[in-house]
């Protein structure tokens, strides 16, 4: 009779096809007036012999459908999530919410970068008024009033005294006053700048330049190569080559112009680097005696370089920039191209 | 600078170096060279005679040549109105290529129904610029005058086997503006020899004319007579040497002072001695007169600054920068005197710039001409002129006293970060030139005359190291003490504010400093502004006091190119209350979020604005309550008197945010643009609170929510810090989830919806415990506010 049972319920925990049907037969089997607990209870009048036996055979039954209930509940639990998740299929390919993009403008990325580059090497940053005065920017720089290099820079006055700086140079003269008589200086001044240019294709009457300047008692030209090869491989790639070319700037001497090697065509000659397969990217050289007796160093015991890089230069080689113009537009559609990090 | 291959050669050993790779040589040594071409372009041209010259039979312009070669003789079709029979031409036969010819490859071709063989060539098809040419060269072909050997090669025998040099200088080689002061260098670089040349002339100082420096800006004067000239065509080889140097040619006189000129790099100027009415010379400043008249034929102002020439009373020269139309020379000149002169280059280059007349000379004597040499223009205009001068007198100055410059081998080592022969650095000085004398280990050079512009050791080691290449410049680090220097507040400021808004979706723009009153007008508070006095434009003329005008004028530049959705900023100087400071401006337009399938659009507006500015703000450690904001007067200038507010921090406005003023948004035909500026160098200067931990509550809140009637005039910053102090305890947090204006409300109301947190931290609050805190927030709102609950 309990095989019977047995099977009967095993037959119905078999059948039961969703979690609801599995209840019942629980019910009906295992509930107040289920089958095998009417049986427990029926037990009474039995002998005490005739209850050990039949009360072993009920438990070991109640554990038996207990073991396979459960199991069909956790195969029709694992079958209903399946089937829901079918159900609950989305359009992965519908678009998502339409967050404004913003970004950085290319120029800012491309300071960022230059100055992370020169914070690595342990390079201060030092920030400098755009509004300056003729000693700061020329006379302690080297360039008395009437020297041909005024011709140069063609200059934006607001008086006979004060303009709008040309170059990030008269920083240099702050920076190595605050510092004298004998201090070791290690820094860079990133800043927008001016000169009196008609803008065009490659030239803008405000830029933006990154000042280097370095003073110890051996900073030597070679210490200039060294630094800013590591520069050029940041910037433009580890493979990138520098080179030396002579040049004239009043504040420096010997000063070189430095170029790189062209990175879009690797120094083979392409229409970029107009078929040399270098490009020019900044002026540098070693610090005019003059400018450092102006700013209160003993020339004949402190040396040391000093670069000017423009910006937009080096941001018009990286990201192919043909018009500088560009950057001082802002045309979203330009200034969305530059929403990735780097 | 243009240089003529060929004159360079006269001067110095070139060792069959090719014009291009002398070019890289210079370039190479700090002599840029922009550009290497032929002087003359085309292959296979000869020297042929026209033998016999008639009209085209179908043409009314072209005349058919029967011309001898030597090797044949062709029939061409010509179309100069100059060609005739018994010339000497150029020659293109049939296969050659001319450049800048119209017809890049010459071909037998019919003309008219005449065969025609070939090309008679003019200046320009062989590539000489028109802008040397005389009008007869421009509109026909090329005569040649002499006698020639027929069949010979055209470019050779004539001249036109040259190269130019197309150099640009640094101002430091104005030396250079001098062909044989250019020899010296090449002569050091290639480590060849000068060629011997005369420099010097026989100087008597007999003359008829006196001298007078009366200003110390003439710093000498010469004068040298040259009598019973002949004015003619300069010759072939003159010629073709002044269209490489990018000179005109015009008559004999002119052009080999021109030469003169370029060769030794000292002007000099020529006055027909016939037309001068007094012997006496003076060089004085001081004089103004304003219908000077000059060999341009141009009136000019002279003014008392300007150092003058003047012959008798009569000023017959603007020193250095033009001579008068009264006293020049012409085709009719027999006799001459010929100024060789220095002038301070600071008075020539003043004038110069003030009258806008850079010439060969004046853009010479803005330069430091080299003093030493006075005599050697002299020697070359004797040369070229073929005879000795007539007379001279000079008035001069101390002799050349070479400046002797030290450096020693340890100095020029540690300067260059590299080892260096001190050998090397000897011979290299003395190959340019330079006088050196070694002791021990230490030089000290005397420099040439020409180079002004080495004074200090340095000067010798940038000599040394450019002429020894930059190659084997090793690389090193510089070695120094670590110095540590962290970004300051403000450089920490502007990073985070970049980074913050741009990850907020904004674009960050940069625009220009320089701006123009109308725009900038819009936005200032007071209107004075810093001014340039030599603006470029008037677009360009004040450095601004804010950044709104730009942020305006950005906006609606990206409107023009359709494009609505703006989400702006930028980080800038400004120059106002008399210092520089930094400003952040936003602006937006159109939607700050657009709607799609998926969810509602998101457009810009005051509060869209508010959450930037705050979010930003907390993010920097600044939050509401240190923080403030105020309304605006109903008469602000430039912003929505209604939809703004200042933002104020410890009682002081540090920036302004809301709707453009109406009026504005009208002339710009903008609507909806929302802007905000803040001071960032205020900012700077504040610190804000820090990350620190306060520890968390596992006992969870309780949210209850309220729909209140307010009276119309009661703002909502006065509610939330009602309902917060009537119990600042166990009140954590207040958010306004509706607000609803309607007609059933009660007149003069509105109905505020707010869910109120509730919560202790420590233990769960009973139910009394919350009804308190509700009731004591009605009891408030309603005693203080005149607010009720919503029935």
């Amino acid at each position: 009779m309990l095989e019977n049972l047995k099977q009967e319920l095993t037959d119905q925990i078999n059948n039961a096809n969703s979690l609801d049907e599995l209840q019942q037969v629980k019910v009906k089997a295992l509930g107040k007036k289920g089958s095998i607990t009417l049986l427990t209870k029926n037990m009474k009048d039995k002998s005490i012999e005739e209850k050990k036996i039949l009360g072993q055979a009920v438990h070991s039954l109640k554990e038996y459908i207990e073991i396979i209930l459960k199991q069909k509940e956790l195969f029709l639990i694992d079958m209903k999530i399946k089937d829901d998740i079918k159900k609950d299929k989305i359009d992965i390919f519908l678009p998502g919410v339409e967050f404004h993009q913003g970004s950085l403008h290319p120029l800012t990325i491309t300071r960022n970068e230059i100055e992370e580059f020169f914070i690595s090497l342990g390079f201060e940053v030092a920030r400098g008024n755009e509004i300056e005065s003729d000693e700061y920017n020329f006379e302690k720089m080297n360039i008395p009033k009437d020297h041909p290099a005024r011709d140069m820079q063609d200059t934006f006055y607001f008086s006979e005294e004060e303009l709008l700086r040309t170059h990030t140079s008269p920083m240099q003269a702050r920076i190595m006053e605050r510092n004298a008589p004998d201090k070791p200086i290690r820094v860079i001044v990133p800043g927008k700048t001016f000169r009196r240019d008609e803008d065009d294709l490659t030239h803008s009457h405000q830029f933006m330049q990154v000042e280097g300047l370095v003073i110890d008692k051996n900073i030597s030209l070679a210490d200039l190569k060294g630094t800013l090869e590591l520069f050029a491989r940041k910037m433009f790639g580890p493979n990138t080559q520098i080179r030396f070319r002579p040049s004239y700037f009043p504040f420096t001497e010997p000063s070189v112009e430095v170029d790189v090697t062209c990175h879009i065509c690797k120094g083979k000659g392409c229409s970029v680097c107009k078929h040399t397969g270098w490009i020019e990217i900044l002026g540098a050289g070693q610090v005019h005696p003059n400018v450092i007796k102006n700013c209160g160093y003993d020339p004949e015991v402190y040396q040391g370089f000093a670069f000017g890089m423009g910006i937009e230069r080096i941001a018009m080689i990286k990201y192919g920039v043909d018009d500088v113009r560009l950057f001082y537009q802002n045309n979203l559609n330009f200034l969305k191209q530059f929403d990735k990090l780097k | 600078m243009n240089v003529s291959y060929k004159l360079l050669n006269k001067y110095v050993e070139l060792n069959n170096i090719d014009p291009y790779e002398l070019g890289d040589i210079l370039t190479n040594a700090g002599l840029e060279v922009e550009s290497v071409r032929p002087l003359a372009q085309g292959s296979d041209l000869v020297i042929g005679y026209v033998e016999e010259s008639y009209p085209h039979p179908n043409s009314d312009h072209l005349t058919v040549c029967i011309t001898n070669v030597k090797s044949e003789t062709l029939q061409i079709c010509c179309g100069a109105p100059n060609v005739g029979q018994g010339q000497y031409v150029i020659v293109a036969k049939p296969g050659c290529k001319l450049d800048y010819a119209k017809v890049p490859v010459i071909k037998k071709v019919m003309l008219g129904g005449v065969e025609s063989n070939g090309m008679i060539c003019s200046l320009t098809e062989i590539g000489i610029p028109t802008k040397y040419q005389t009008k007869e060269q421009m509109d026909g072909i090329e005569v040649l005058e002499g006698d020639f050997q027929i069949g010979d090669e055209a470019l050779t025998t004539l001249g036109y086997d040259d190269y130019i040099l197309d150099l640009s200088l640094t101002p430091n080689r104005s030396d250079i503006y001098s062909i044989y002061a250019l020899a010296i260098e090449v002569a050091g670089l290639l480590n060849t020899k000068l060629k011997d040349v005369n420099m010097s002339v026989v100087n008597d100082n007999k003359s008829k004319y006196k001298v007078n420096i009366e200003h110390k800006d003439c710093l000498s004067y010469g004068l040298f007579e040259f009598n019973d000239l002949v004015s003619q065509d300069s010759s072939f080889k003159t010629k073709n040497i002044l269209f490489a140097l990018g000179f005109k040619p015009r008559f004999n006189i002119v052009d080999d002072g021109n030469l003169a000129m370029v060769i030794s790099g000292n002007p000099v100027h020529t006055f027909d001695a016939d037309k001068l009415k007094s012997d006496t010379f003076s060089i004085r400043k001081g004089i103004e007169k304003d219908d000077f008249i000059a060999l341009d034929d141009n009136k000019y102002h002279i003014m008392k600054d300007d150092l003058v020439i003047m012959n008798g009373d009569e000023i017959v020269a603007i020193a250095g920068v033009i001579g008068s139309k009264s006293s020049c020379i012409d085709e009719n000149t027999k006799n001459i005197v010929v100024e060789s002169a220095v002038f301070s280059h600071v008075s020539i280059r003043n004038t110069a710039r003030r009258l806008d007349l850079f010439s060969e000379a004046s853009t010479r004597y803005s330069k430091i001409v080299n003093k030493y040499t006075t005599e050697f223009p002299i020697a070359l205009l004797e040369e070229y002129l073929g005879k000795k001068h007539d007379g001279s007198i000079e008035v001069n100055y101390e002799n050349y006293q070479p400046l002797a410059v030290k450096v020693s081998h340890q100095k020029i080592e540690k300067v260059l970060g590299m080892k260096i022969a001190f050998e090397e650095c000897v011979d290299i000085l003395k190959r340019l030139s330079f006088k050196v004398e070694v002791l021990d280990n230490e030089l000290i050079a005397y420099p040439p005359s020409y180079r002004k512009d080495i004074e200090l050791d340095v000067d010798l080691i940038e000599e040394i190291i450019r002429v020894h290449g930059y190659n084997d410049l090793p690389s090193t680090l510089p070695l120094q003490e670590i110095i540590y220097n962290p970004l300051t507040d403000m450089q920490l400021l502007i990073k985070n504010t970049k980074n913050i808004l741009s990850n907020s979706g904004l674009n960050e723009i940069i625009t220009y400093q320089l701006s123009n009153k109308d725009k900038l007008d819009y936005f200032s508070t007071n209107k004075v502004y810093k001014e340039l006095i030599n603006p470029l434009n008037n677009e360009r003329m004040l450095y601004r006091d804010n950044l709104l005008a730009n942020m305006l004028e950005t906006i609606d530049f990206n409107k023009s190119y359709q494009i609505k959705d703006q989400c702006l900023f930028e980080i800038s100087n400004v120059f106002i209350d008399n210092e520089e400071k930094t400003y952040l401006s936003i602006g937006l337009m159109g939607n700050y979020i657009n709607g799609n399938w998926h969810n509602q659009v998101l457009t810009s507006d005051f509060y869209v604005l508010k959450s930037i500015i705050f979010d930003y703000l907390a993010k920097l450690g600044f939050y509401y309550g240190r923080l403030l904001i105020e309304e605006v007067e109903i008469d602000h200038s430039f912003i929505h008197p209604t939809k703004s507010a200042y933002i104020c921090m410890n009682k002081q406005r540090i920036g302004i945010f809301g709707a453009i003023h109406p009026r504005i948004a009208s002339d710009y035909k903008l609507k909806n643009v929302y802007v905000a500026q803040i001071d960032l160098s205020y900012l700077a200067k504040q610190k804000g609170r820090v990350n620190k931990y306060e520890g968390i509550s596992l006992i969870p809140n309780i949210y209850r929510d309220l729909s209140l009637v307010v009276p119309n005039d009661i703002k909502a910053n006065t509610i939330l810090k009602t309902v917060k102090q009537s119990n600042s305890k166990l009140i954590n947090e207040i958010n306004i989830f509706d607000i609803y204006h309607g007609n059933e409300l009660e007149e003069d109301t509105y109905s505020m919806a707010i869910s109120v947190e509730i919560g202790d931290g420590k233990k769960t609050l009973n139910e009394d415990e919350i009804n308190d805190v509700v009731n004591n927030i009605l009891k408030d709102l309603n005693k203080k506010l005149n607010i009720t609950l919503r029935g």
